[in-house]
């Protein structure tokens, strides 16, 4: 397994009218060649920032973002301008990502054209391979984004970001804008392509069993910090945070005989603001196992076992199970 | 039987001009009974939220022709007036929609907003009716509710908001509660946390409640019983357990099947979802027949022909020539063969 | 119901194309009509309009007010249109640069245009044709150099709105550089509001030189339709049609510039049909 993706230390700090955002706080994070993360959390995490990061779409306060070996995150100019074919996004709103005054084919070929490398007709030739791969009829090539379906968006937006042969893309939120029954389509498609090209994907979501179907590895963010970060098994067979028990308990299951919302046991408070975060563990305003230690100590990301990190007190003393 | 609390027959939504209307919502029939939680799922378009403002009549601005019965109590309320309507939206009927934030007025304290929908209801003082709004706020497990009264809406959270429109939702104490998307804004957590709160009221209160939602996991946790749409008509009809055992519409089977489902021991490798292909058709291009048959893998040439919703059993209709069948059905097989 | 509104659009811009495309004829027969200067003294003073030879009279000095009217035509012509150009260049520039890139360069770029727009634009545009001299020239720098702070503070708006969707994030993850981004996204997707503006401005800028003209300020070398209202304005009581004439006129051009803008408004916006 080669990383591909080495982020080490990153942190986002925004100035804004309310003071210091501190949206992303040292965070360390790794992905193989061809492999999914999957990157969960609730609004105000930062795993937005985390992800416009990596694109270098916001400028990290400090920290490395390697990629294949170089570090994005201190290139600029034409170096960065170099490299940046190599990470591309697919955002939440297809309807936003997309300019509505270029047709299809116009914006599938913006990439080709801003790295100037192929001929017109190498491009247009490019561009109907894309479509093709994505799913999308070429007769659509002329069309305009409103004359197309959501589900049609996306997958527009899927192809152009794969047009400049990326070694990884960076998915926020990719389907919650959409149907459930083009969800599926869509989550299928990203499956295909993977398996296909190779890509690995940053899969950056809210919905916890979208991110359970797709990812080989998962972390937990919680106001700018990974709380948990761990192997597509162990994490699910044993959620070790506290945090990423609320979360994954809190998911409503489709079955009616298993669980019920009225007598659910739920984590109760709201999420700090992330303008002033508390003190010590982050989550120990909310967290059912608090301890005195918690609202002083920061816990750092320990192994659990190979492949499990968790940054929890809980398991300071032993590595055993949580109590 | 008793009279159910909402009785709904043939209720149509037509937009546009008579003689090209877009038809949003078609010919449909619903009863809610006290106690009892109702919810309409579909994808978006599917007319689930016109339904709602239809019920109520607050599609004004709009130039809506709705047409059908709407009985409230065995009394028809699709022929009030204006005014006459005032009374029975809060009184009787309240209703809480997705956005908790443009629900609420930003310029004044969420007491007084409460103590304005208080007093739109029951004459009362000021004082009696400030009492109970901090009641209304304790019965929506706000904390510190008499600190909380002269804050603005801007204090509150995103889940704090939605439990204020769920107390202003309650104010005129009504019988029936039509919830439209309550928890989509919200993070998993705080979705949780409300449709507890929403559950555990209704128990108190004895309330019929309409959630209308898209999300097949809230229903599942909510619904006492599931009315599917898809494009403004009523394609299925079931029992909350029966519609996740057995759905028996091409189109609930698809929803369900389309959506991975959170599991304690996840497969090593995935297996591919199913999808349903092609796209919701537009109102203003709908097929002859049943709208759902172009992507429908059971569809025949019957299927040029509108289905009628055939009754199943009393709480059970499906609208579809090729329904699954309990025993032959697909989800059933690998769990549960003697079902 | 919409789609009586949406005739109701269309018939107004139409009616504005019809009037605006008269007033361009009228401008461009000026020559070929009325080929000598229309200063020259050609007729008895006072001639009522409907006299023969003379449809729209004379004025008190003997001079055709038919000539005056379209060789008129085309000052105002000229005046809104290169006003408005010069307007919304400044302005869509300014605007634009500081929508996109904010912070501190937005701060500057503001500040100025708030400098414009709180001095008393025709006060401002008095004083800049007094200093330069009147001259179409001159007017043309007045009044452009005057009205582009509205453009700017429009196309600033609409600028950010579409800094923040996230095709211009797309943009920039393929490493497209700024003035591109801003020539090929933000541009067009900003554009629309403008031209309506654009279409109103022009109609302000034919008032103001009217107004500039009237007050004596004009271009002293050519006739314009603001400059026949001054002029008529001595002998209102006895000859008012001297006043009424070129009045009608400005009023018919600022009104079909008007609907156009309206109509332009409308058809601009690419997702007006669907949905």
């Amino acid at each position: 397994m080669s990383a591909l993706l080495e982020v080490r230390n990153l942190s986002v700090r925004y100035a804004t009218a309310r003071g210091e955002l501190n949206a992303v706080s040292a965070v360390d994070l790794d992905l193989a060649v061809g492999q999914t993360l999957g990157l969960v959390g609730e609004s105000g995490c930062g795993k937005s920032s985390l992800g416009k990061a990596l694109v270098r779409l916001v400028n990290p306060s400090e920290g490395e973002i390697r990629v294949n070996g170089t570090d994005l995150a201190t290139l600029s100019g034409k170096r960065l301008k170099a490299s940046r074919h190599d990470v591309q996004m697919v955002f939440q709103d297809p309807s936003s990502a997309l300019d509505p005054r270029l047709s299809i084919f116009d914006s599938i070929d913006e990439p080709l054209r801003a790295r100037g490398e192929l001929s017109k007709p190498q491009r247009q030739q490019r561009v109907a391979e894309l479509m093709r791969q994505v799913g999308l009829h070429e007769d659509l090539a002329s069309r305009l984004p409103h004359q197309l379906s959501g589900g049609q968006r996306q997958r527009v937006v899927i192809a152009r970001a794969l047009a400049p042969r990326p070694a990884m893309i960076i998915c926020d939120e990719p389907v919650s804008a959409l149907d459930v029954s083009l969800q599926a389509q869509i989550l299928n498609l990203l499956c295909d392509l993977q398996e296909q090209l190779g890509i690995a994907y940053l899969f950056i979501s809210h919905d916890l069993s979208v991110v359970q179907y797709l990812a080989d590895r998962i972390a937990v963010m919680y106001l700018g910090q990974i709380v948990e970060i761990g192997d597509r098994s162990p994490f699910w067979q044993r959620p070790a945070h506290p945090y990423s028990q609320a979360l994954i308990a809190a998911v409503p299951v489709m079955d009616p005989t298993l669980s019920r919302a009225a007598d659910k046991q739920v984590i109760g408070g709201d999420v700090p603001s992330p303008y002033t975060p508390p003190s010590g563990c982050r989550f120990h305003t909310r967290c059912p196992q608090v301890h005195d230690r918690c609202k002083e100590e920061q816990p750092r990301l320990q192994a659990l076992q190979t492949g499990h990190h968790v940054a929890c007190h809980l398991y300071d003393a032993t590595t055993g199970a949580p109590a | 039987m008793s009279t159910p609390l909402l009785d709904v027959r043939h209720l149509r939504v037509e937009f546009g001009s008579p003689k090209a209307p877009l038809i949003a919502v078609n010919d449909l029939s619903l009863q809610v009974n006290a106690g009892e939680t109702l919810a309409i799922v579909g994808e978006s378009g599917c007319g689930k939220s016109v339904t709602a403002l239809a019920l109520t009549r607050l599609l004004h601005g709009s130039q809506a022709r709705i047409s059908g019965s709407v009985k409230y109590r065995g009394e028809e309320i699709s022929t009030l007036d204006e005014r006459q309507m005032r009374g029975i939206r809060g009184r009787h009927i309240g209703m809480i929609f997705q956005d908790p934030m443009s629900a609420l007025n930003p310029v004044m304290s969420v007491g007084d907003q409460l103590i304005e929908a208080i007093q739109a209801h029951d004459k009362l003082s000021r004082v009696q009716a400030r009492a109970r709004a901090q009641e209304l706020l304790e019965k929506v497990r706000i904390p510190e509710p008499q600190k909380r009264l002269d804050d603005y809406p801007h204090r509150f959270s995103g889940g704090m908001r939605q439990r204020v429109v769920i107390a202003l939702a309650l104010a005129g104490r009504p019988s029936l509660l039509i919830a439209d998307e309550p928890t989509t804004a919200l993070d998993v957590t705080i979705q949780a946390q409300i449709l507890g709160l929403l559950a555990t009221l209704q128990k108190e209160m004895g309330m019929g409640l309409i959630l209308i939602t898209h999300d097949l996991g809230v229903v599942a946790e909510t619904a006492d019983r599931v009315m599917v749409m898809y494009a403004g008509r009523k394609v299925e009809e079931q029992p909350v357990h029966g519609l996740f055992a057995a759905p028996r519409h091409p189109y609930t089977q698809g929803l369900i099947a389309a959506r991975p489902a959170l599991q304690i021991n996840p497969t090593a490798r995935r297996v591919r979802l199913r999808e349903i292909p092609g796209m919701v058709p537009m109102l203003s291009q709908l097929p002859e027949g049943c709208a759902f048959a172009a992507r429908c893998e059971r569809a025949s040439d019957a299927c040029h022909q509108q289905p009628d919703a055939v009754r199943i059993d009393t709480l059970t209709s499906v609208a579809c020539h090729h329904p699954w069948q309990a025993i032959d059905h697909p989800l059933l097989q690998p769990q549960r063969a003697h079902a | 119901m919409n789609r009586i509104k949406s005739i109701m659009r269309a018939r107004s811009m139409l009616l504005g194309l019809i009037i605006l495309a008269l007033i361009c004829v009228a401008a461009l027969s000026a020559n070929l009509i009325y080929p000598a200067d229309p200063f020259d003294i050609v007729a008895r003073a006072n001639l009522w309009p409907g006299s023969p030879g003379y449809p729209l009279g004379t004025d008190m000095l003997g001079r055709d007010m038919t000539s005056g009217m379209l060789h008129a035509a085309r000052i105002s012509l000229i005046v809104g249109v290169g006003a408005a150009g010069l307007s919304v260049a400044l302005g869509t520039l300014i605007g634009v640069v500081s929508g996109y890139f904010g912070g501190w360069v937005d701060d500057c770029l503001m500040r100025l245009t708030e400098l414009f727009q709180t001095m008393p634009s025709f006060l401002f545009a008095i004083l800049l044709v007094v200093i330069l001299q009147p001259s179409i020239g001159s007017i043309v720098f007045a009044i452009g150099i005057t009205s582009w702070p509205q453009i700017s503070r429009l196309v600033r708006a609409e600028a950010m709105r579409v800094r923040q969707q996230d095709f211009v994030s797309a943009a920039l993850t393929m490493g497209i550089q700024h003035p591109a981004i801003i020539w090929r996204h933000i541009l067009p997707n900003s554009l629309a509001p403008v031209i309506v503006a654009a279409s109103i401005l022009i109609a302000q800028a034919i008032l103001t030189e009217a107004s500039l003209s009237f007050l004596g300020l004009g271009d002293p070398s050519v006739i314009s339709w603001g400059s026949m209202v001054g002029a008529g304005r001595s002998s209102l009581r006895t000859a008012w049609y001297m006043t009424a004439v070129p009045g009608a006129a400005i009023f018919l051009a600022v009104m079909g510039f008007m609907y156009l803008g309206n109509g332009l408004n409308d058809l601009l916006n690419p997702r007006t049909e669907v949905r």
